[in-house]
């Protein structure tokens, strides 16, 4: 006899108890508390010293909820009146509703999270941390809120879940004190033994249906063009890139060209005609003074203020419009509030009506205030050629007063404009300087702009070499006549400033350009990636006729004198690093759910509406062929012997075809014999079933007894197995009929 | 004191006296009929499917909680919020809100799904007595197991309503049973019913509920009563010297009968039942002893209180279960119907069950008495409160 050795099995393991459910539901409310709490990071509050401490407090309560019950009751009392004085503390104090509103939410999280929890607040806890997640990505727009309200959603459900099932077990009883001695690891054990990873699946699956579902009512939501801002989400928290302003100081463009974030994204309807190395501006500066840029006040006595505009109609006209590429722009927050642009358009449109400032003579565009969010904005018709008209610029500088401030009473001592544009630094040490180098520049002729701009360029290139990092030679002289008549390296606002000095004291009207050049092809969503950088500086030059064009005095940016000419088309630089495709996902997100309105939904639509009628038509004319085809087939010409081939042939395959689905269950038993699906005794089970339920059972013992032996039997015991099923389906006829 | 000695052999014991017979009647299964299956037993129709596409259920009805409309009403400021700023970051919120919902109400559907039910009681409760009322459930999926259930459970008689609750889940496959005890209050007839079946699984937005329709009917027996006796009846008063053989517990073969469902194995008879190719069983003539009936009028002119028409009802089910248990009860009858013979245990529980329903006569009793072979036990009122039992006319009980 062999001793067996004795097995011990252990038995399923017990479903989780109340304290259980009671402690998984603490810590996903911890989970979630954390969320919303951190998702205020993204904002970047004024008050972020309250973060840490809401941190440490939300995960030691989670951690340990018997410390939680240790704060008296009348702490949660008092709560509330304290909070009332804070905010309103708050809101006197900073004045800005937003942030007061969401440092608020930030402390009712964290007292929802420590104090003691029933159903009320537990559903409390989870709108609380919605509400940041949501403002978060509303005002961000970021790709981000996507991952976080997935997750949000998760965790709330789940949560919501657990209290659900905590109530059902608890039901009206008293919610035992002991819950709150956790041992985490212990119950972590437990939850992996308990878990049934086919449920988890389960469970999985649902939450991808929500997924689904959320995203068919996405894009079957109708789309309805109301538009009112949220004017009160405005959050004074994120500090701007000051480089494009209306003021630039020398260096300001290249502390920002030390970033290699992306600073805005572009496609273009046509990528065949997207330049190489488009210059997009964002400042046109005519002032100067002390290394210091800025657009002066007679300049800016040209803007116009457009209130509420969708659209601005540019200089270029419509008729051009549908000859040209339209270009749909994004532009990242906090880069800055002017508009990159090339140049001349044709119209600009913009998502939501925005209050802007243009300013046509230095072919300017401006927002009110800096966006907080992802800015986008399409235009058509724009022009890459690096020469735009300046009506009435030549009259201007006739007709204003004399450059000499000195000797006007009227200016009180400043320069106006356009006067601004032939501006040099005062002194007569710059001008002795500036003078040098312009004769040297012109070797004694007598230049025309462009002439001059070309040998401007050369002699910058022959005296200074590109570097970004730049020493300021000693002297008394302006900052900028020192760098020029020495031979220091120099970025592109030294380049762009002083070729700007020498033209002026030649004599031509030159004005600094502050923006973005060149950019990379996203290969993967196909767009136009321009980074931070890719900051640029350079000149726009006045012909003396009546347009102004590009000058780029940096030698690595190509020193070319000129822009490249309109029309010129070649295909610039691919990215396909990791980074751009990491960065085409954020292109998707806005271009795909960010800027999904009315038209891109109807498009969506469209594409449907044309996919199903060109499936349906393919299938049509499938058919159509099939049927053509049988019709000759059957006009050819019958005999005896064609009759006999087809008919017989025809009836070989359906006898067959009957006989191998009479026969499968005999076929499948020797093939698969002692296998737990085993589909005789799953057919036989079947049958017993039904012949229950039409309540035949104790009609026909005999068949009774047949069906149960195939059901329970022996596997070597399958006699008619066919004429048993066959009576079976008899009888169960007989009984549903009659 | 009691009725003669207590049967040591007897097979029933006095605990089973007092209690209803052990088998107990399940109603049949029911649940949330599936839209996708038919009914058991149900010929399928095209015209049976598609009402069921367009009306609900009986009683089957989906309301939202109180977390539920906050959702909806999140739901709808997130919304109007969308439309007026047209921010696709809030559509995506309220897909979400509007899909969540979306599965609450699928899951809870699923919930439900394959999920029967039945209500399990006794034939009969007995007054003062603990009443246990059952629930059993099975869970026919094959994957998801459900959880968070509860059963409406009214009791109209004792005028009751209760909630039981499935704690724990039930899995895929699994049976499980919910038990009440209750004491029912007064006799009658009693129509248990599982008034719904509910739930807020799985996020507690949605309360579902489902018109059970699982009624199950149980008479209410009267509670048993203590009473004197006068001890055993002197041989002149009995009503006949005849001895009527009849069938008891004896060790003399009356005759044979066929076998019914609960007679005891000891009794086949198997030579008999080799012969006759079916099942049969010996009936032994009863030892010897005086035989009573019971003979229970119910004229209202008679019973003007109702305290003492119900303790006639107790005092008439105690003398009748106690002569059954010292095999001396022959036939009982109510007012002028035909004489119940007392041959079983369950010809003693119709009687009770024919107490239970008992009510005064207003017109007291139509057509001719039956005559009973034996002393025959009646009852009348004892004073304003009591009752007293009467064997020939003398009094043989008082309660």
């Amino acid at each position: 006899m062999h001793a067996s050795a004795a097995t011990s099995r252990r038995g399923p393991e017990p479903p989780l108890t109340l304290e259980e459910l009671l402690q998984l539901k603490w810590a996903l409310g911890g989970v979630l508390a954390l969320l919303g709490v951190w998702t205020v990071f993204f904002f970047d509050l004024s008050g972020t010293a309250l973060l840490p401490a809401a941190t440490v407090a939300i995960g030691l309560a989670t951690w340990r909820p018997q410390l939680a019950a240790r704060i008296p009751a009348r702490v949660w009392r008092f709560a509330f009146p304290v909070l009332v004085v804070f905010v309103a503390a708050d809101l006197v104090l900073n004045a800005e509703g937003l942030a007061a509103f969401l440092r608020l939410n930030l402390l009712l999280i964290v007292i929802r999270a420590v104090g003691p929890r029933q159903r009320r607040e537990d559903l409390q806890l989870i709108v609380l941390c919605l509400i940041p997640v949501v403002v978060a990505g509303v005002l961000t727009v970021s790709i981000g809120f996507a991952v976080e309200i997935l997750v949000f959603t998760a965790a709330a459900l789940a949560g919501l879940l657990l209290i659900t099932l905590a109530e059902a077990v608890q039901t009206d009883g008293p919610v035992p004190a002991g819950w709150m001695q956790v041992a985490w690891p212990p119950l972590l054990g437990r939850l992996w033994r308990v878990t049934e990873w086919r449920l988890v699946g389960v469970g999985a699956g649902l939450f991808l249906v929500v997924v689904c579902v959320a995203t068919l009512l996405f894009l079957a939501i109708p789309r309805f063009q109301i538009e009112n801002s949220l004017g009160f989400l405005q959050l004074k928290n994120r500090r701007s890139l000051s480089g494009f302003s209306d003021s630039v100081r020398i260096g300001d463009v290249t502390d920002i060209a030390e970033d290699t974030a992306v600073a805005m994204r572009a496609e273009v309807s046509d990528r065949a005609r997207a330049p190489v190395q488009p210059y997009w501006r964002l400042v046109a500066l005519d002032g100067y003074r002390d290394r210091v840029f800025r657009a002066s006040g007679g300049a800016s006595r040209q803007n116009r203020i457009l209130t509420d505009v969708r659209v601005v109609q540019g200089t270029r006209g419509d008729r051009a419009a549908a000859a040209v590429p339209v270009w749909t722009c994004y532009l990242e927050a906090g880069v800055s509030r002017y508009v990159p642009l090339t140049g001349d358009f044709s119209r600009l449109l913009l998502r939501e009506p925005q209050t802007l400032t243009v300013n046509g003579g230095s072919r300017v565009i401006g927002l009110k205030q800096e966006p907080q969010a992802m800015f986008a904005y399409r235009v058509e018709g724009m022009v890459f050629a690096g020469r735009f008209p300046a009506l009435g610029l030549a009259e201007e500088l006739t007709a204003a007063p004399t450059l000499d401030p000195a000797r006007d009473q009227r200016t009180g001592g400043a320069v106006l404009y356009p006067h601004t544009l032939l501006e040099v630094p005062a002194g007569e040490a710059n001008g002795r300087v500036l003078d040098r180098l312009v004769a040297e520049i012109a070797g004694g002729e007598r230049l025309g702009p462009t002439m001059f701009a070309e040998r401007a360029v050369t002699w910058l290139a022959q005296h200074h070499r590109y570097s970004r990092q730049s020493r300021l030679p000693a002297g008394t002289e302006d900052p900028l006549v020192r760098w020029v008549m020495s031979d220091t390296p120099g970025h592109c606002e030294f380049f762009a400033g002083g070729f700007t000095l020498l033209a002026r004291r030649a004599g031509f009207p030159v004005r600094v350009v502050a923006g973005f050049h060149g950019g990379t092809w996203n290969a993967f969503e196909g767009y136009f990636m321009v980074r931070n950088s890719d900051a640029h500086a350079w000149c726009e030059v006045f012909d003396g006729r009546g347009a102004w064009f590009r000058v780029d005095p940096t030698p690595a940016a190509g020193g070319a004198a000129t822009g490249p000419a309109a029309g010129e088309i070649q295909t610039a630089a691919i990215d396909r690093s990791w980074a751009a495709r990491f960065d085409s996902l954020r292109m998707l997100w806005y271009r795909r759910i960010v800027n999904f309105d009315q038209r891109a939904q109807d498009e969506v639509f469209d594409s449907l509406k044309t996919m199903t009628r060109r499936t349906g038509r393919t299938a049509v004319e499938r058919i159509e062929r099939l049927a053509q085809a049988l019709r000759a087939w059957f006009m050819q010409p019958w005999n005896m012997g064609r009759l006999l081939n087809w008919v017989g042939g025809a009836a070989g395959c359906a006898g067959l075809g009957v006989a191998a689905w009479r026969l499968r269950f005999v076929w499948w038993a020797r093939w698969r014999r002692g296998r737990r699906d085993d589909p005789v005794r799953r057919q036989a089970g079947r049958w017993l079933q039904r012949l229950a339920g039409a309540g035949v059972l104790e009609h026909d013992a005999a068949l009774v007894r047949d069906l149960q032996r195939l059901r329970f039997g022996p596997l070597g015991d399958r006699a008619n197995l066919l004429a048993v099923f066959g009576r079976a389906r008899r009888v169960w006829r007989e009984a549903r009929h009659g | 004191m009691t009725v003669g000695t207590p049967n040591s052999q007897s097979v029933l014991s006095e605990k089973a006296l007092r209690q209803p017979a052990a088998i107990v009647r399940g109603t049949d299964w029911a649940g949330v009929a599936d839209r996708w299956r038919r009914p058991r037993g149900r010929a399928f129709s095209w015209r049976w499917m598609l009402w069921g596409l367009l009306l609900p259920e009986r009683r089957q009805r989906t309301l939202p909680t109180l977390p539920g409309m906050v959702l909806i009403a999140l739901a709808l400021a997130v919304g109007s919020a969308a439309y007026n700023t047209g921010s696709n970051i809030l559509f995506i919120t309220l897909s979400l809100l509007l899909a969540s919902l979306v599965l609450s109400g699928v899951w809870s559907w699923l919930n439900f799904a394959r999920t029967e039910w039945r209500l399990v009681a006794p034939p009969a409760f007995r007054v003062g007595q603990e009443a246990v009322v059952a629930v059993e459930l099975r869970n026919r999926k094959r994957l998801l197991p459900a959880y968070a259930l509860w059963f409406d459970l009214e009791v109209p008689l004792a005028r009751l309503r209760h909630r039981m609750h499935l704690r724990e889940r039930l899995g895929a496959g699994g049976e499980r049973r919910l038990e009440w005890t209750f004491h029912p209050p007064r006799r009658g007839v009693e129509r248990l019913r599982i008034e719904g079946v509910g739930s807020l699984f799985p996020f507690g937005f949605l309360r579902k509920t489902a018109g059970a329709g699982v009624e199950q009917t149980v008479r209410v027996w009267p509670a048993r009563v203590t009473y004197r006796f006068a001890g055993a009846v002197p041989a002149r008063q009995q009503w006949s010297s005849e001895e009527v053989p009849r069938v008891g517990r004896g060790s003399d073969l009356l005759g044979l009968r066929r076998y019914q469902p609960g007679d005891s194995h000891r009794h086949i008879h198997w030579k008999a039942s080799a012969r006759q190719r079916q099942l049969l069983v010996r009936q032994n003539a009863a030892e010897s002893a005086q035989m009573f009936s019971l003979h229970v009028n119910t004229g209202a002119t008679r019973w003007t209180r109702p305290e003492q028409f119900e303790l006639l009802c107790r005092l008439a089910g105690t003398l009748a279960e106690d002569l059954f248990r010292a095999g001396r009860l022959d036939t009982v009858t109510v007012d002028n119907e035909p004489l119940l013979e007392i041959r079983r245990l369950r010809d003693v529980e119709t009687f009770l069950d024919r107490l239970a329903e008992l009510a005064p006569a207003p017109a007291g009793p139509t057509g001719p008495p039956a005559r009973p072979r034996t002393a025959t036990i009646t009852f009348e009122p004892d004073g304003e409160r009591g009752i007293c039992a009467r064997l020939g006319g003398d009094i043989a009980a008082r309660a």
